[in-house]
């Protein structure tokens, strides 16, 4: 199979902004926001990267499983990473000598949060001067720990962060608003004029800064620009966006030069017997360059297995013969390869900071929609849409009520159906 | 364009020398994007990523000052953001020819010629853009620790070959006194508009044609046509789809191709280079399809119909796509076809050089290269498909020479370096078959590659000989000594592997080792 791999940027690929967020001091707290696409995570692999390459003592805290194995894979098993929680329980346990305090509630999956409360309780109540170890920490969806996980850190004697986030890509219960729950932890303000008014970039939104170690004041970075997806892709996802006003969607990288794209993102409606053939496409996307990885995104594990089965079932001539067809549920052992191009079905919930160059959201009359939840299908929607760097085909069965059609885009410009 | 700023305007302090050392005040990462695209160059060259530097001041203009820039240059380059480091890029003007402006000593604008006619007490030189990075002979640094940041930084991109540069750290010619060159008195300087885009295109065209040169003969002729234009105006060794290239990279202004198929091949590559240079988010298959669009009212009917069935099956690879790359070859035999379909088949230069089918064909494969090459440009490629020997010395020189000849600026270069040949035209055999040095090179191919044709001639003198078998094996006894043994490389084997194999750079540099030594 094709290998893949984290490739480094060319000097035009970063922008200035990123260009800033890349020389910033390994000293002290930096926050970076940015809508998907930005270039978040790559900044967040480079800085980690560069660490290494000065043997600095650093840590990459990923939220999930999967993105921890992806972004170790892609960057190589020399990554020192950690998921988040996993590294905070041994903290924890290892300041304290106790477990960390836990919800007496189980969700319905069995899984315990932690007890934030009683974790500040007791890191305000103890004296833990004596952590050693305190590395540099790399946070990538840094909207996704809670903001008493950086009080914590802080709390620990933790001082040097780079942080990347974005408040609207919030899948989590526990979760952190960049602007206004993290930046003030790291001290940044808001610049204030001589008349009392907020200062704000040209886009006006208010500007926050810090005062770095040498005195100076440095802006908190906002990533404007749009890297990962294509234009259409990124009109798409901008559908969804529910647009928290401190943390803007990503731009779509520049005006449109043609009102419409053969790339315009696709809905395609398919009958029960169009099923097996849809898939035999889908194989032979994956087949024509078998460095390429196809995200299927599903709404829950049913469909998931259904798409697997399928795949798995699917007999076409092949020039390289039948792609890696890998899976995973939540729950189990990740052991996906992110180094190898083929398929990869995942649920919806386990896509979040991954890309894929095209992203297939199968069956999506499955998800479950209703007017409470629009505002968190939407941001599900607006994370998945932008998961894609070249192409994206959502796919639902025709002849069914689809819950998530009140949301969708209807400008076919937008989202073209078939 | 970027607006002209006024610099420097207090009285000038005249150092009545000759200096002999010139140098452009920059930053660190204009610098390291000009090493990417090859060329000194004036702010629009960098598209959105141009920092504030000397190259600013006078738009088109390269501004050189002798042996110690003013310290309001090296300020002026830094301080658009924090993190920028100035840099001194020791230049040598040996080999340029033309006419410059000059600072005199007393503070007039005024022309000269090079190489001769500098005073020696001159403030700052004015020289048109582009020059080659090449002239680059040294960078200098105020301090260890902003080299050493310097050289950290430009292992974060692909395309910064800092390291085959000269780096220096010496504070001195940082500290110059104030100059007012750029409120000079005298002629007016001329605003200079210089398009990049079809110069940076020729640079990657060289470089992939040189990659895809061990092909055939064809491949050959094509990468000799693409670095020596002149040389080589009209090859009957290529394909006549590609017999344009010399006329698309070198002719100012270029005059379409006769052809229909030429026009629509070259077009597209033209539409490319347009779209590249533009910025616009429009992915390049819209561009393409629009150009087939437009092309459409000159060709005949059946044109039209292989045309259409081309834009479908592109459509197509946008969408669900229902073939493989084999059927679609099946569907599409003409170069043309194939190369269109390439270029959304694979992402990058590096993997059309990657891939390999037995249905194409050498001209499949030279036109796809031409069409990658159009869209990604010199700046686009990798450090890693820059590092065929002398390729990196002889695409700058020829892109700005180029970019000089489409300005009708006079200003030349004396020195272009020498064209590097692909490792099929090094093993040409001669009248003789081949040399010493190409056996060798061949044998060295052939033994890491494992590949067949390895054989071994054993000359013998006239006589009779015995065979014996032991438990060792087979021997042939012979009376006396034998004249030669000789491990010889099957000729036709060796280019037949030669064809379907690509060489890693380390490859290329044993054996054009070998090849020189010999």
């Amino acid at each position: 199979m094709a290998r893949r791999s984290f490739k480094l940027p060319a000097i035009q690929d970063l922008s200035k902004e990123q260009e800033d967020a890349r020389a910033l001091s390994k000293l002290g707290p930096h926050l970076v926001i940015g809508g998907p696409g930005t270039g978040k995570s790559v900044l967040a692999l480079m800085r980690s990267r560069r660490h290494q390459q000065d043997g600095d003592d650093y840590l990459f805290l990923v939220w999930n499983k999967l993105l921890h194995q992806a972004s170790r894979q892609l960057f190589g098993e020399n990554l020192v990473s950690q998921q988040w929680q996993s590294w905070f329980m041994q903290l924890f346990r290892k300041v304290t000598g106790e477990s960390v305090p836990l919800d007496p509630v189980a969700n319905p999956t069995g899984w315990r949060k932690i007890d934030w409360d009683q974790v500040t309780r007791t890191l305000q109540q103890g004296d833990f001067d004596a952590v050693e170890h305190r590395p540099y920490l790399v946070i990538d969806e840094g909207q996704d720990m809670p903001p008493q996980f950086y009080q914590a850190l802080i709390c620990l004697g933790f001082e040097n962060f780079f942080v990347v986030g974005d408040a609207n890509q919030q899948l989590t219960e526990e979760h952190s608003n960049p602007t206004t729950e993290i930046a003030p932890q790291f001290l940044y303000e808001p610049q204030i004029q001589a008349d009392g008014l907020p200062v704000t970039d040209d886009r006006g939104l208010p500007i926050l800064a810090r005062v770095d170690e040498k005195g100076r004041k440095e802006p908190l970075i906002t990533l404007y620009q749009n890297y990962r997806n294509s234009y259409p892709i990124a009109r798409l996802a901008q559908a969804f966006c529910r647009g928290d006003p401190g943390n803007p969607p990503a731009d779509p990288a520049a005006p449109p030069a043609f009102q419409s794209s053969v790339n315009t993102p696709l809905l395609f409606e398919y009958q029960e017997h169009q099923f097996e053939r849809l898939i035999a496409r889908v194989v032979k996307m994956a087949d024509l360059n078998p460095r390429r990885l196809i995200g299927i995104i599903t709404p829950n594990n049913r469909v998931r297995k259904r798409y697997v089965d399928a795949l798995n079932r699917s007999a076409v001539t092949l020039d390289h013969g039948r792609p890696a067809i890998q899976t995973y549920a939540s729950g189990q052992p990740a052991q996906l390869d992110f180094n190898e191009g083929g398929i990869m079905v995942i649920n919806a919930q386990a896509c979040k900071g991954l890309e894929f160059d095209t992203v297939i959201l199968a069956d999506i009359d499955e998800h479950r929609c209703n007017e409470l939840l629009i505002d968190q299908k939407k941001r599900l929607f607006y994370v998945m849409t932008a998961r894609a760097i070249e192409k994206i085909i959502l796919l639902k069965r025709a002849g069914r009520h689809c819950p998530v059609d009140p949301i969708l885009p209807t400008d076919s410009s937008v989202l073209e159906r078939r | 364009m970027a607006e002209s700023y006024e610099l420097f305007g207090s009285a000038p302090r005249v150092t009545k020398h000759l200096a002999r050392k010139w140098y452009l005040v920059t930053n660190q990462r204009n610098l390291f994007f000009m090493l990417a695209a090859g060329l000194i160059m004036p702010p629009a060259g960098f598209g959105k990523k141009y920092y504030q530097d000397t190259l600013a001041c006078a738009p088109g203009w390269i501004v050189l000052f002798p042996d110690r820039a003013p310290r309001e240059a090296v300020q002026f380059s830094v301080q658009e953001r924090s993190h920028l480091l100035p840099c001194l890029l020791e230049t040598d003007l040996a080999s340029i020819t033309g006419e410059i402006h000059v600072i005199t000593a007393e503070g007039y604008l005024s022309r000269a010629h090079l190489p001769d006619e500098l005073q020696g007490d001159e403030q700052a030189l004015l020289v048109p853009a582009p020059l080659p990075i090449t002239l680059i002979t040294t960078i200098l640094h105020r301090s260890k620790e902003e080299r050493s940041a310097c050289e950290s930084d430009a292992k974060d991109f692909t395309n910064v070959p800092l390291e085959s540069i000269k780096r220096s750290v010496s504070a001195k010619p940082f500290s110059g006194a104030s100059a007012p060159w750029i409120a000079a008195r005298g002629t007016a300087l001329p605003q200079r508009q210089i398009p990049l885009g079809r110069v940076q295109a020729a640079g990657a065209v060289m470089a992939m044609l040189l990659h895809f040169g061990n092909l055939g003969q064809q491949s050959v002729a094509a990468a000799r046509m693409a670095f020596d234009a002149e040389s080589s105006a009209a090859s009957s060794d290529v394909d006549p789809l590609l017999a344009y290239l010399p006329q698309w990279m070198w002719s100012t202004p270029p005059h379409p191709p006769e052809e229909v198929v030429q026009r629509l091949f070259w077009g597209t590559a033209d539409k490319l280079v347009e779209w590249r240079s533009s910025g616009v988010a429009a992915d390049p298959l819209d561009v393409i399809l629009d150009h087939f669009a437009e092309m459409g009212a000159e060709l005949d009917e059946r044109m039209n119909s292989t045309l259409s069935k081309l834009t479908r099956d592109l459509t197509n690879l946008a969408g669900i796509a229902d073939r493989t790359a084999t059927e679609l070859f099946e569907r599409h035999p003409k170069p043309f076809s194939r190369a269109m379909l390439l270029l959304f088949l694979r992402e990058s230069c590096a993997e059309l050089l990657e891939f390999k089918h037995a249905m194409l064909t050498e001209t499949d494969y030279l036109a796809a290269a031409i069409l990658f090459a159009a869209r990604d440009g010199w700046l686009g490629l990798p450090v890693t498909l820059r590092e065929l020997p002398g390729l990196s010395a002889a695409v700058p020189a020829r892109i700005a020479a180029q970019s000089h000849r489409q300005q009708q600026s006079g200003i030349g270069f004396s020195a272009i370096p020498e064209r590097p040949k692909p490792i099929r035209e090094l093993l040409a055999p001669g009248a003789g078959g081949w040399n010493r040095a190409q056996r060798e090179a061949a044998l060295l191919l052939a033994r890491e590659g494992k590949w067949p044709g390895v054989q071994t001639r054993i000359t013998l003198g006239r006589g009779e000989y015995r065979l014996e078998v032991d438990g060792r094996g087979l021997h042939l006894l012979l009376d006396g000594e034998a004249k030669a043994i000789q491990t010889e490389m099957e000729m036709e084997t060796f280019f037949r592997k030669l064809s379907a194999h690509t060489l890693s750079s380390r490859q290329e540099v044993k054996v054009r080792k070998v090849l020189r030594a010999g």
